[in-house]
């Protein structure tokens, strides 16, 4: 059990490092997308706490894993590569930072977070992984970065969905089981703020002016 | 007895296998592409045919010139004697020698790149300069990737190492190990000069990194620089090979897996060249870096992981 929930948690980790390196936009949703999958998987992986017993785990952790996946993997990354084509094409992510010095400062955040997960909350227990509070804390931290250095409204949100999936990873990491209407209640949450934004994306920059301009560029994004 | 044996088993793969490796790439390259391809010992010929040959030396060149092939092709020589190849210990390893291979690879790198500015050649001095650039960012990437392999035996050497890897577990029972060997992939990329990094068959000054340094030596000089380009390659495959697969102590098997390992990693240069287009010269320094990254992660990995 362990042992998949580490390579699982590594596997995190190893988007983490793509998103902050990738320049491609599309590359970032997807690896977004991916992250969501492994976040799905990770209930399967990791042992709870022994609240729930039999029939009602298994219920739990099904509704919990259909209900990641869906929005994570699925709803999530649609509606960002929606609001993406509806805002014109973006391919590059046009980040703050070069893409060099990005990549080096997620290096940099992934070696704190394990430096606190060593330091400051030592394991707590002995069948849990060791990874998973420096996975997820590494996950918030480079969520943060990109919010912070992202200059279109897509990156920052794209920030903000890997810092929730590190909410996430501690979440299942420390609790073991979270109870699921508040499971639900987050994910939810975040949905509703995505939605939020992409519908802000599409007509922040819908600018009446260059309507004109805007119909070719979006005919182009709707038939790719 | 057996101390000749292993002596002999080392020195001759690391003469025989090298440059059949180099091969066998060009092989899976043609083969990928629909072509029938050089035969697999083509780079044999090739070096046998240079070594018939005279050099022909510029007045402007010196003694560094002249030394830099024969200076690199004998510190890889060295290194690959000190790497283990067919058993998990090297009869030429002792304490430490994880360091000496390093720095002998470096060293051979310091002296190809001293004499191709030694030739005066425009060129030839920004292939030593990229050259340079690029291998200061895959040597972190190196060094962490090995620190990894030495983290289970806490002891820097090739041999305890090696020797201590399938008690940690081997490759699947730990993400550390895992990620040593993907930088450690990258970083033979790097290294030999194949191609998200550079490509080895291109013949236009601008874009070349290794080709472009030893443009101006011929014959017995390009001889010994094909060779140690060779070895090279299978130094560092033999320290990924011991990486991913359990090679027993003893006994028959040892070599035989070994051999099948080293023509994996060449199938899959091959595979990779033929898949891959090189990367912009600009991002390269990206892939290095996510490399060191990536390895200085496996390093947290495996002192955090609680897993020894």
């Amino acid at each position: 059990m362990s042992l998949d929930a580490d390579l699982l948690l590594l596997l995190v980790i190893g988007i983490d490092l793509f998103i902050g390196s990738t320049g491609r936009l599309v590359a970032r949703i997807r690896a977004c997308a991916l992250q969501g999958l492994v976040l799905a998987a990770l209930p399967l992986a990791i042992q709870g706490t022994g609240v729930l017993t039999g029939g009602q785990r298994i219920a739990h952790t099904g509704m919990a894993v259909l209900a990641t996946l869906l929005l994570k993997a699925v709803a999530i990354p649609a509606l960002l590569v929606y609001a993406m084509r509806k805002s014109g094409v973006h391919r590059e992510t046009q980040p703050e930072t070069s893409l060099h010095l990005s990549l080096l400062m997620c290096g940099i955040l992934v070696g704190l977070s394990f430096w606190i997960g060593a330091v400051m909350l030592p394991s707590a227990g002995a069948g849990s992984s060791p990874l998973g509070v420096p996975a997820g804390l590494a996950t918030l931290l480079v969520g943060l970065y990109l919010t912070v250095t992202g200059r279109t409204e897509i990156t920052q949100v794209i920030g903000y969905l890997v810092l929730e999936n590190g909410v996430f990873v501690i979440g299942q990491r420390v609790l073991g089981e979270f109870p699921l209407v508040v499971e639900l209640g987050v994910l939810l949450d975040v949905l509703v703020a995505v939605m939020l934004m992409a519908v802000l994306v599409v007509f922040a920059n819908r600018h009446p002016e260059d309507e004109a301009q805007d119909a070719p560029a979006a005919a182009i994004g709707g038939r790719r | 007895m057996s101390v000749v044996i292993d002596i002999a088993v080392q020195a001759g793969l690391l003469i025989l296998l090298p440059l059949p490796m180099l091969g066998l790439i060009n092989v899976v390259k043609s083969r990928v592409a629909g072509r029938r391809g050089p035969p697999l010992l083509q780079p044999v010929f090739d070096v046998l045919r240079l070594l018939r040959k005279g050099a022909v030396y510029s007045r402007t060149t010196t003694w560094v010139f002249a030394f830099g092939p024969m200076i690199g092709l004998v510190a890889t020589f060295l290194a690959g004697l000190i790497v283990p190849s067919a058993f998990p210990t090297s009869p030429f390893g002792f304490p430490a020698d994880v360091f000496v291979v390093a720095y002998l690879l470096g060293l051979g790198r310091f002296f190809t790149m001293a004499s191709a500015l030694d030739t005066g050649s425009a060129f030839e001095g920004m292939g030593a300069s990229r050259e340079a650039a690029f291998s200061a960012m895959a040597e972190p990437a190196l060094l962490l990737a090995l620190m990894i392999l030495c983290i289970p035996s806490r002891v820097p050497s090739f041999g305890d190492a090696f020797s201590a890897l399938p008690a940690a577990g081997g490759l699947l029972r730990s993400p550390g190990l895992m990620l040593a060997a993907l930088a450690l992939g990258v970083v033979l990329l790097a290294e030999t000069a194949r191609i998200p990094v550079d490509d080895p068959n291109t013949h236009l000054e601008l874009t070349m990194i290794h080709e472009v340094m030893v443009l101006d030596h011929s014959g017995p000089d390009f001889a010994f620089i094909q060779i140690g380009y060779a070895m090279k390659m299978y130094v560092l495959g033999a320290v990924l090979v011991h990486l991913v697969l359990p090679i027993p102590q003893d006994g028959w098997a040892a070599p035989a897996l070994f051999i099948v390992g080293q023509a994996a990693v060449a199938i899959e240069i091959g595979v990779i060249e033929s898949i891959m287009a090189r990367l912009r010269l600009s991002r390269v320094p990206q892939l290095l870096i996510g490399a060191c990254v990536v390895a200085a992660v496996g390093v947290l990995v495996l002192f955090t992981g609680g897993r020894p």
